[in-house]
């Protein structure tokens, strides 16, 4: 005979796992009502018919509501989570962050200076220039190069991408996939700059290599 | 200057989203309907929490009801404005 408290923790961690998805599913809602206020503005730049802008203008609303919806089904979530731990200590992954682990899903989807924190973190790890952040690493190549005997070429290996298994525990689904994301992008780009550096200590290595049996 | 072509081009483009976005709020509507019937086992709670939650998915509800209504009314009335351009 199953332990009534359990199968009550069980309906209350579903339900806190339903209104999480949900969540999600209505700031991707959001998204498409955004779209699509985007385009009937397109539509109507130039334009004085007030049918389109009326429809330009449901959308946008539609937008922020949507949002609210995705917004209240995470406070829901929280609070459900949060009763969840009252009455079984431990139960449900704390939904309490700390101050600078990963952000919410509603953080990132926030607008903010710069536009929102997940579009700002992808950036980072997407721009073009982003090997200009490696240059103290390549310095630091060439030194060991200098030091290391000719023939040797030594090439520091990119940092190793790590999470915190603390935080993740309490991150949303969206919050996970966005790190496995950046994380990938950073680890590609990262392994990139380490092969060009890579084949440029080797091909100066060569050059001095020629150079020594020339002389 | 859009041609006609082109402006029903962007106008067709925003009503698809308006009709992806609205699936996926019927869909969460269905979730917190989902939501609710698990909630019934806390129904005689008085805990503080359990009264923000219940109260949280009833206004996430009716938001995503709202958007819905929006979403239907802002592409019904940009086809109107699309079919009413000459040519």
């Amino acid at each position: 005979m199953a332990d009534p408290l359990s199968d009550v923790l069980k309906h209350l961690l579903e339900l806190v796992d339903v209104l999480d998805r949900a969540a999600v599913a209505a700031f991707g809602a959001q998204t498409g009502a955004e779209g699509a206020r985007t385009a009937f503005t397109e539509a109507g730049r130039g334009s004085a018919n007030p049918l389109i802008t009326q429809a330009a203008t449901d959308a946008r609303t539609a937008s922020d509501a949507a949002r609210d919806a995705g917004q209240a089904l995470g406070r829901a979530a929280r609070a459900y989570a949060a009763y969840i731990n009252t009455i079984a200590p431990g139960t449900a992954p704390t939904r309490q962050a700390t101050p600078g682990s990963m952000p919410t899903g509603e953080q990132l989807l926030k607008p903010a200076s710069g536009g929102p924190l997940s579009k700002r973190i992808l950036a980072r790890a997407m721009i073009p220039n982003f090997d200009d952040g490696l240059e103290g690493l390549q310095t630091g190549a060439n030194r060991l190069q200098d030091a290391a005997p000719p023939g040797d070429v030594v090439v520091p290996r990119p940092p190793t991408p790590t999470v915190n298994a603390a935080n993740t525990e309490g991150a949303h689904l969206g919050d996970a996939l966005l790190a496995a994301l950046t994380i990938a992008i950073v680890g590609i780009r990262a392994s990139e700059s380490v092969r060009r550096l890579r084949e440029r200590l080797r091909a100066r290595s060569r050059k001095n290599k020629r150079g020594s049996d020339d002389g | 200057m859009a041609t006609i072509a082109e402006v029903r081009a962007t106008v067709a483009r925003g009503v698809e989203s308006a009709d992806q976005a609205r699936e996926t709020l019927i869909a969460v509507r269905d979730q917190i309907r989902h939501a609710q019937q698990l909630a019934t086992v806390t129904h005689d709670s008085a805990n503080e929490r359990v009264r923000l939650g219940h109260s949280l998915v009833g206004q996430a509800d009716t938001d995503a009801l709202r958007a819905l209504d929006l979403l239907r009314s802002a592409a019904e009335t940009a086809g109107e404005y699309s079919r009413s351009l000459d040519g």
